[in-house]
């Protein structure tokens, strides 16, 4: 602003008589838009672009009713709890030493009944689970589950998101809640992230329906127990007991699967279609989930439980940035710059095939040399080139994917068309109405050399060879070895496709030059550096 | 998300079993697979972190954080998450820990709600949480608290972000996930 305001006052003065009367113009350093203290900060405008309207984007809460306890009594109740803690001496000396522990198990209990439903509910938002079980409905777990899985030291609780690895949760776990004699009840065990084929569905892992009381062995199994399966690779995956509670005995019999139901795919399930199927009948009443990732146990119950293969995933990175090829890169190194832009597999290639060279099936390999570093360099090396050298005599890392071998690729129009086969382009020139132009120059020529008729009958007869050779040449796979028609050296010059042919033929013939070139370079010191 | 690898090969190869064998179970498997947990690519330490600016005052990159808040009857530790805010939470308010303890703001009370705080931490699955906050006194009650946590099995530090090396990198840091015991 004020640089402007400076310009615009020096406007009329002539620079080139006097120039320190007009003082110094910065150029360059101006405030773009709006000033900071007026301008909306980022948060404001992640606030602003996450902005969902209330109206359309509400979630519906679909938990069993709160008890009912009045405020007072309760107010009242606790108050005198306080009071008799004050002037109990022992915990007062405690807490003035410093050394008072509560009880975290008493704590814990107190807190199910009291902000555990709300505490768990926002956990359980953090980890996405309403959100793919039940879309925009959540609930507040009100009856606490205590679901423990026995394993070698003890028992292993089953609480929030804590993790719990196939090993230990071989076997079905014990579950219990509390519940009055004559209620029926329940309990899924679903995983929204582990299914194989569709990535919105779920597994049912276990499924038990019409629990009497909280005697879950007393239910109707409708699925057995599968143990979580996660795949090598793929993180942790989300296992979720939920506890229904039910209103009247109910027909699973739409979600009975026999046996042991080994067959991934008859798991499928999707607990928003079951909630809105049984919504009259069910009510959510509890939580509890744990994570799950794969461990080394896993292997065999793939191979002898699920009957096939263990699948190995990885996870895909977004690949790296690289900005297109330009004909003339400016201030870039240029070995490292081509070196972007070439096939990764190809120069691991070409590294492994270097590393081999210098190793012999039936002799040791020769020790590193003492000093790598103290090597004569013999005439001029350019300098892209030492520094290169000087790296694998080093055995630095980068030499792995980046070495100094290089092709030069030029970029060119052609590219942007990618061609199937490689050794025999198909070229542009495609249209039987090209080639029916130039067999028409094709005839004069012949028609000066052989009698008329028999020009036309050879004309023809070449025309219709030439492009047959042309088509199974397209499908050849050996570059070696290919058909030509018998006046091929006279038809090409007035092929469309042969002369496109012959332009790519010379561009390789460069690349391949400078390539020899590049490795002559690099043989002559590879084998000083050995020697 | 993830990719199988050799994901074309096993599916041959699953094709194949499926024509000759009848009796063995038939498991589809699609070559890439989607985890939806949201929570995932954190504990695989490869999700997003937020930089913050290189100016910025320390504590905006993190994942989970701890916080601290004392008013003046009571003290509220909170565990917030960079984009869900406020994910796990214990308060010498709730009645759970008030009703054991003598006094709401003491030491004591510092002390257990770290204990309590840990205890909920570990039950919900985030074993490390950020945290910069600076204990104004030695063995003071902050500094007592955080040794509560410390003590109750949450380590005070995050893992930095996992970010996958570039083919012209010179150093490939080991993948986290490759690790196991």
């Amino acid at each position: 602003m004020a640089s402007s305001l400076w310009k615009l006052c020096n406007f009329t003065l002539n620079t080139q008589v006097s120039s320190p009367l007009c003082g110094a113009v910065r150029n360059g350093h101006h405030i773009r838009g709006v000033p900071p203290g007026i301008a909306k900060s980022l948060k404001q405008k992640q606030e602003e672009w996450n902005y969902k309207d209330p109206s359309i984007h509400f979630r519906v809460d679909i938990s069993l009713p709160p008890s009912r306890l009045s405020r007072t009594e309760q107010l009242e109740e606790r108050l005198k709890f306080i009071k008799a803690q004050k002037k109990n001496p022992e915990v007062e000396k405690l807490a003035r030493e410093k050394k008072l522990l509560i009880d975290l198990d008493e704590v814990k209990k107190e807190w199910e009944k009291t902000s555990g439903p709300y505490h768990i509910k926002q956990i359980a938002d953090h980890y996405g689970i309403f959100e793919h079980l039940y879309g925009d409905a959540y609930f507040y777990p009100r009856v606490p589950l205590d679901i423990t899985y026995d394993v070698e030291e003890g028992k292993l609780p089953v609480y929030f998101g804590n993790t719990v690895k196939p090993l230990e949760a071989k076997s079905k776990p014990e579950v219990a809640f509390e519940s009055d004699g004559d209620s029926l009840w329940t309990l899924v065990l679903t995983n929204p992230d582990g299914h194989f084929t569709e990535p919105n569905s779920e597994y049912v892992h276990w499924f038990i329906g019409n629990i009497p009381g909280n005697k879950v062995g007393e239910g109707e199994t409708i699925v057995e127990y599968l143990q979580p399966f996660p795949p090598k690779g793929t993180g942790y995956q989300r296992l979720v007991f939920v506890l229904y509670k039910q209103e009247k005995p109910l027909d699973f019999s739409n979600f009975k699967r026999d046996g042991p139901c080994l067959t991934l795919s008859e798991r499928t399930f999707s607990t928003y279609n079951f909630y809105k199927h049984l919504q009259d009948h069910l009510t959510p009443a509890g939580l509890a989930f744990f994570n799950s990732i794969w461990d080394s146990s896993l292997k065999e119950f793939y191979h002898k439980v699920l009957n096939m293969k263990e699948p190995i995933f990885e996870y895909d990175f977004p690949p790296p940035f690289i900005r297109k090829q330009e004909w003339f890169p400016l201030r870039k190194p240029f070995n490292l710059y081509m070196d972007k832009y070439r096939d990764p597999k190809q120069i691991n290639k070409e590294f492994l095939m270097r590393k081999l060279k210098n190793v012999h099936p039936f002799q040791p390999t020769p020790p590193p040399l003492p000093y790598p570093m103290a090597q004569y360099w013999d005439g001029y090396v350019p300098m892209w080139l030492k520094t290169e050298i000087t790296k694998s005599r080093l055995n630095m890392k980068t030499f792995q994917t980046t070495p100094f071998r290089i092709r030069f690729r030029i970029p060119s129009t052609r590219e942007q068309k990618p061609t199937n086969n490689s050794k025999w382009p198909c070229c542009k020139v495609d249209k039987p109405e090209v080639e029916f132009i130039t067999a028409l120059v094709f005839l004069l020529p012949t028609m000066i050399l052989f009698h008329p008729i028999l020009s036309i009958v050879t004309c023809v007869l070449e025309i219709i060879l030439h492009s047959w050779v042309h088509k199974k040449n397209k499908t050849l796979r050996d570059g070696t070895f290919y058909y030509k028609s018998p006046l091929h050296g006279i038809v090409k010059e007035f092929c469309g496709r042969c002369k496109d042919q012959q332009t790519k033929d010379k561009i390789t013939k460069i690349q391949d030059m400078r390539n020899n070139k590049m490795q002559r370079y690099e043989l002559e010191y590879i084998k000083s550096m050995v020697t | 998300m993830f990719n199988l690898r050799n994901g074309s090969k096993l599916a041959n190869n699953l094709l194949k079993s499926r024509q000759t064998s009848t009796s063995a179970p038939q498991n589809d498997i699609s070559p890439v697979f989607t985890n939806r947990n949201p929570r995932n690519l954190e504990k695989l330490r490869i999700g997003y972190k937020p930089d913050g600016y290189h100016v910025d005052n320390p504590g905006k990159r993190y994942w989970h954080k701890l916080e601290l808040k004392s008013s003046g009857r009571y003290v509220t530790a909170t565990i917030s998450h960079f984009q869900n805010g406020e994910v796990v939470k214990a308060s010498t308010l709730e009645w759970a820990i008030k009703k054991l303890l003598y006094r709401t703001l003491d030491t004591s009370a510092y002390v257990n709600l770290g204990r309590v705080l840990a205890d909920r931490c570990l039950q919900s699955g985030i074993i490390e949480v950020d945290c910069t906050i600076e204990p104004p006194i030695p063995n003071g009650k902050v500094a007592q608290f955080l040794k509560a946590v410390e003590d109750g099995g949450v380590v005070l530090k995050e893992p930095p972000q996992y970010k996958p090396s570039r083919p012209w990198d010179q150093f490939r840091p080991e993948k986290p996930w490759e690790v196991t015991e």
